[in-house]
């Protein structure tokens, strides 16, 4: 099939043009300079400082906050300032404990304003191994490994109201701490007013700063609200609907951080009070790390090559199991949310959360084992 | 352990090229920095949102009736019925912000043809023109391809005189030279923006082929997000017993007498091959990867005299109202000061310009997200390192939530519509965030800048003689087909027939 069609203009130099775009091609190679090939790209080198794969940090501090919840102070040891952060982000601390590897995610407690050293508040859970090891044996001058800042449990000035109500149960309290410092310091702008429940008195964490914080400065207010004491000075109870709604509906966005039965009890309330889902942003939440240990089932992984088998326990996440055998597994958030920890289910049945998880990974048998749950014996692969 | 080949990068050029070779009975190694496969062509969750991370519509697809040249492969890769795509009626939807202008496209070269003459009156006969060019040029790509780098005088001439006639110029000239009116040259460049080079620079073979995809073959997007693209070629790989490796970067290519060898990853492992498939910038491997005193002259002086392409900002936008709601009816909208590409094109050269590309994923893929919720992503180019030179550590989140709040602003004015209201989630991502995700120089998302010597047919009718390292192939966005899905996918079967015929292993396909 022949056109003819009218192509003005450039047909005599049709064909010759042609031919030559090879060889002018070549002649503009010969014609550039031969200098060496420079990799450097200051924006590839920001990513690298902004978001570093891990780092190195010492510990340089650690305060006692309330009988069982300490704060811990990292400082790097290449004496680089810690990647900037926004109020409510996370790291990853790997903590080795007697020969074994646990990576554990805690909130940044400190000021995104000072990068010298950033610091992660920690509260002793019943049988939780890291928690337990961080505030009862970790000492001084320890190096231990962080990864991140990662998470989006943060202020946005284009999504979220101006004035934020943040709900907290315990030591929920530390990426709102680190938001409270954050206003204070002037870093981020916008308005904190917190409910903060605590069981007792003698539980509440960082009291003295918060009220400093909130004398001097006026974009920042808290309330504290005891569970377990009976206070003529505070408000006792659970967090109610009543007190939510002392704070004009539909004129805050609601931060929600603490355990989870704190997270089902707020979310019955916000739908009672009919907020959008657009203005509630919750922490990612913290299972406690507590194992009852029944029925006893075979995990198989297959992980470089190899076909490792150890045990698994139905009411533990399998990449628990994984942990306590020393296997590597990639892990960032724990939760269920950031997927890294990502494998495919070859064989066996689970109990597990594909909240997050991509709808193709679903149809392909992916599932993200920090919230999986063995139902069988059970044939994972890792991806890595 | 020794490998038939090692693929670098599984990218969309990379997945192709490993499953390539795989399927051809070769033992492949595919490494893999990233978690997941697919690079940028992948997805993320925000909220109850599955956002997809690039893909906005591919070409060169189509249907059961019109087979595109990518679903063809996948039959050939097998893994057709892996997938889940959408074919869309619609091409592009532009409005001006300076002009006040606004039109619409079909598909189908009937009714496109019809609708510019409803807007431009006397275009018809140089639209039928353009097509039937667009059709010859097709088939003479086809033939280049077939003919793997030696075409047949004779055959060019007898049967694409008007290819050869056009090849070597720009879109500009040749839709001049077709006497097309003013206002239609315009409005047809619109895409101009996806091949991140304006009708002066961007080769008019090229631009043909695209649009002429997208008209007659029609847009297609994937259901289940490119992810569900990217995991369908992994799959397979993984089924024909390809070994890969996530988490693994590679940190050198080995290099010995002009032939590759291996390569060493981060965790210092070495593997050994004698091919190298890099679906990562020529940049990177000749900058970094292999040692410079390595590195021949030749490979220098293509790398230094090349421009690095489009990098990019998208504001992905989790939004509680239905389309309808909002007021948004068209599935992409190309929002630009004026039609102008070169006036554009330099205006996207500062980081002020507010360009952009809008896609509302649901009116294409009405159950992408909850009930009563929208997708929309927001994407802005820039043609220059505009951004490296004023991002500091201090100012980056500043920075970016600077730009979401100036491009959703230029987006509402556009469309007449509310967007900041409805926010539920919003996540940005930047030259920064894409310079980390894919490693590539400048966070650049379209390899090489499509101009002169480097657009398409002079990167595809010299790729042969610009294997300066044997062994070595490139794939991908930097590769010789430039950047976009079919493009990149089909660059990795090229370059795995290559490496099979240097293997000496000629495949029937
Ligand atoms: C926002 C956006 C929107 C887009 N929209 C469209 C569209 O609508 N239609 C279209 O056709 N195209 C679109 N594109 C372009 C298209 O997505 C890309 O051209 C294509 O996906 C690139 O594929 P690639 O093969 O070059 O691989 P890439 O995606 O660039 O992947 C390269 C891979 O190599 C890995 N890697 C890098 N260095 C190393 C190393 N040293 N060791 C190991 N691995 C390494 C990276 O981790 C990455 O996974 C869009 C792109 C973007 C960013
Ligand atoms: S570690 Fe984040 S999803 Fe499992």
């Amino acid at each position: 099939m022949k056109v003819k069609i009218k192509i003005s203009n450039i047909k005599a130099i049709d064909m010759l043009k042609f031919k030559k775009l090879g060889e002018e091609r070549e002649k503009a190679i010969e014609t550039s300079y031969t200098d060496k090939v420079v990799y450097s790209y200051p924006i590839n080198e920001l990513a690298k400082v902004l978001h570093p794969k891990s780092m190195k940090v010492m510990v340089t501090n650690i305060i006692k906050e309330t009988n069982d919840t300490k704060t811990i102070v990292f400082k790097r040891l290449n004496n680089e300032p810690f990647p900037p952060f926004r109020a409510g982000q996370y790291v990853v601390l790997d903590a080795k404990i007697k020969g074994v590897s646990y990576k554990r995610s805690y909130s940044i407690s400190s000021s995104p304003k000072n990068l010298d050293q950033i610091s992660i508040t920690v509260r002793a859970v019943r049988d939780g191994i890291v928690s337990n090891y961080l505030v009862k044996e970790l000492t001084l001058n320890t190096d231990m490994v962080l990864e991140g800042p990662f998470g989006t449990f943060t202020y946005n000035s284009l999504r979220d109201k101006k004035q934020i109500l943040a709900l907290v149960g315990g030591s929920g309290i530390t990426p709102i701490m680190s938001l409270a410092r954050a206003i204070y310091d002037k870093v981020e702008n916008c308005d904190l007013t917190i409910l903060y429940g605590e069981k007792t008195y003698a539980d509440i964490l960082f009291k003295d700063e918060l009220d400093k914080i909130c004398r001097e400065c006026e974009n920042v207010r808290v309330k504290y609200i005891l569970s377990d004491e009976k206070s003529s000075i505070y408000d006792t109870g659970y967090i109610s609907k009543e007190q939510i709604s002392e704070y004009e509906l539909g004129s805050y966005s609601y931060f929600v951080c603490g355990p989870v039965h704190f997270y089902h009890h707020l979310d019955k309330i916000f739908q009672e009070l009919d907020i959008p889902n657009k203005y509630i942003r919750h922490d990612i939440y913290k299972e406690c790390e507590v194992g009852l240990h029944h029925n006893k089932y075979t995990l198989t992984v297959l992980t470089d090559n190899k076909e490792i088998d150890i045990p698994c326990y139905e009411d533990e996440p399998i990449l628990k199991a994984l942990e306590n055998a020393s296997i590597k597994a990639p892990s960032k958030c724990l939760v269920g949310v950031c997927g890294f920890c990502r494998s495919k289910l070859i064989k066996g049945k689970v109990k597990t959360d594909y909240t997050y998880v991509r709808g193709s990974d679903i149809n392909n048998d992916y599932l993200h084992p920090c919230v999986s749950y063995p139902l069988s014996d059970v044939t994972i692969k890792l991806c890595k | 352990m020794e490998y038939d080949a090692i693929v670098i990068g599984a990218g969309n050029g990379g997945l192709v090229s490993a499953l390539t070779l795989q399927k051809q009975g070769k033992n492949v190694l595919l490494l893999e920095s990233n978690n997941v496969p697919g690079g940028v062509a992948t997805s993320f969750y925000r909220g109850r949102f599955e956002f997809e991370a690039s893909l906005h519509e591919m070409c060169q697809f189509g249907g059961d009736t019109r087979s595109g040249d990518v679903r063809e492969l996948f039959k050939r890769l097998g893994i057709l019925d892996k997938v889940e795509v959408k074919e869309l009626d619609e091409t592009f939807h532009v409005i001006t912000l300076d002009t006040n202008e606004e039109y619409e496209m079909p598909v189908g070269i009937d009714n496109f043809i019809k609708k510019m003459e409803e807007y431009v009156p006397n275009s018809t006969k140089s639209m039928e023109d353009f097509f039937e060019l667009c059709d010859e040029c097709k088939r003479a790509m086809n033939y280049l391809n077939e003919s793997k780098g030696n075409p047949d005088k004779e055959v060019l001439k007898t049967s694409y005189p008007n290819f050869m006639v056009v090849a070597s110029h720009s879109l500009q000239t040749v839709l001049e030279a077709l006497k097309m009116p003013k206002k239609a040259q315009a409005i047809l460049t619109t895409y101009w923006v996806y091949l991140g080079s304006p009708a002066p620079y961007i080769s008019f073979v090229h631009y043909a082929i695209m649009l002429y995809s997208y008209v007659v073959n029609k847009p297609v997007i994937s259901l289940n997000r490119s992810h569900e693209l990217s995991l369908a070629l992994f799959e397979e790989f993984t089924r024909l017993n390809g070994t890969s490796k996530f988490l693994t970067e590679v940190k050198e290519i080995i290099v010995d007498k002009g032939a590759v060898k291996g390569v060493v990853t981060s965790d210092n492992h070495i593997y050994k091959s004698n091919i190298v498939i890099a679906n990562v910038s020529p940049n990177l491997v000749y900058g970094r990867l292999i040692p410079q005193a390595k590195v021949p002259k030749k490979a220098r002086q293509l790398t230094n005299a090349r421009i690095l392409g489009a990098r990019g900002v998208c504001v992905y936008l989790g939004l509680n109202k239905s389309p309808e709601e909002l007021g948004l009816k068209n599935y992409s909208y190309f929002i630009y000061h004026t039609l102008d590409s070169k006036k554009e094109f330099e205006r996207m050269t500062h980081l002020k310009s507010d360009n952009l590309v809008g896609v509302v994923l649901n009116n294409a893929n009405p159950n992408c997200s909850p009930k009563g919720t929208t997708i929309l992503y927001l994407t802005s180019l820039y043609f220059s390192k505009v951004f490296s030179d004023i991002a500091t550590k201090d100012n980056y989140f500043e920075l970016k939530e600077a730009i979401a709040e100036n491009l959703i602003a230029t987006f509402e004015q556009a469309t007449k519509t509310n967007i900041f209201e409805a926010i539920e989630e919003i996540e940005v991502a930047t030259p920064l965030t894409f310079a980390r995700y894919t490693n590539h120089p400048d966070g650049v998302i379209y390899g090489y800048l499509a101009k002169k010597s480097d657009n398409l047919l002079p990167r595809i009718m010299n790729m042969f003689n610009e294997n300066y390292i044997k062994g070595l192939y490139f794939v991908g966005g930097f590769g010789p087909r430039l950047s976009g899905y079919s493009s990149t996918y089909l660059s990795g079967e090229m370059a795995a027939l290559q490496a099979l015929k240097e293997m000496g292993d000629e495949s029937e396909n």
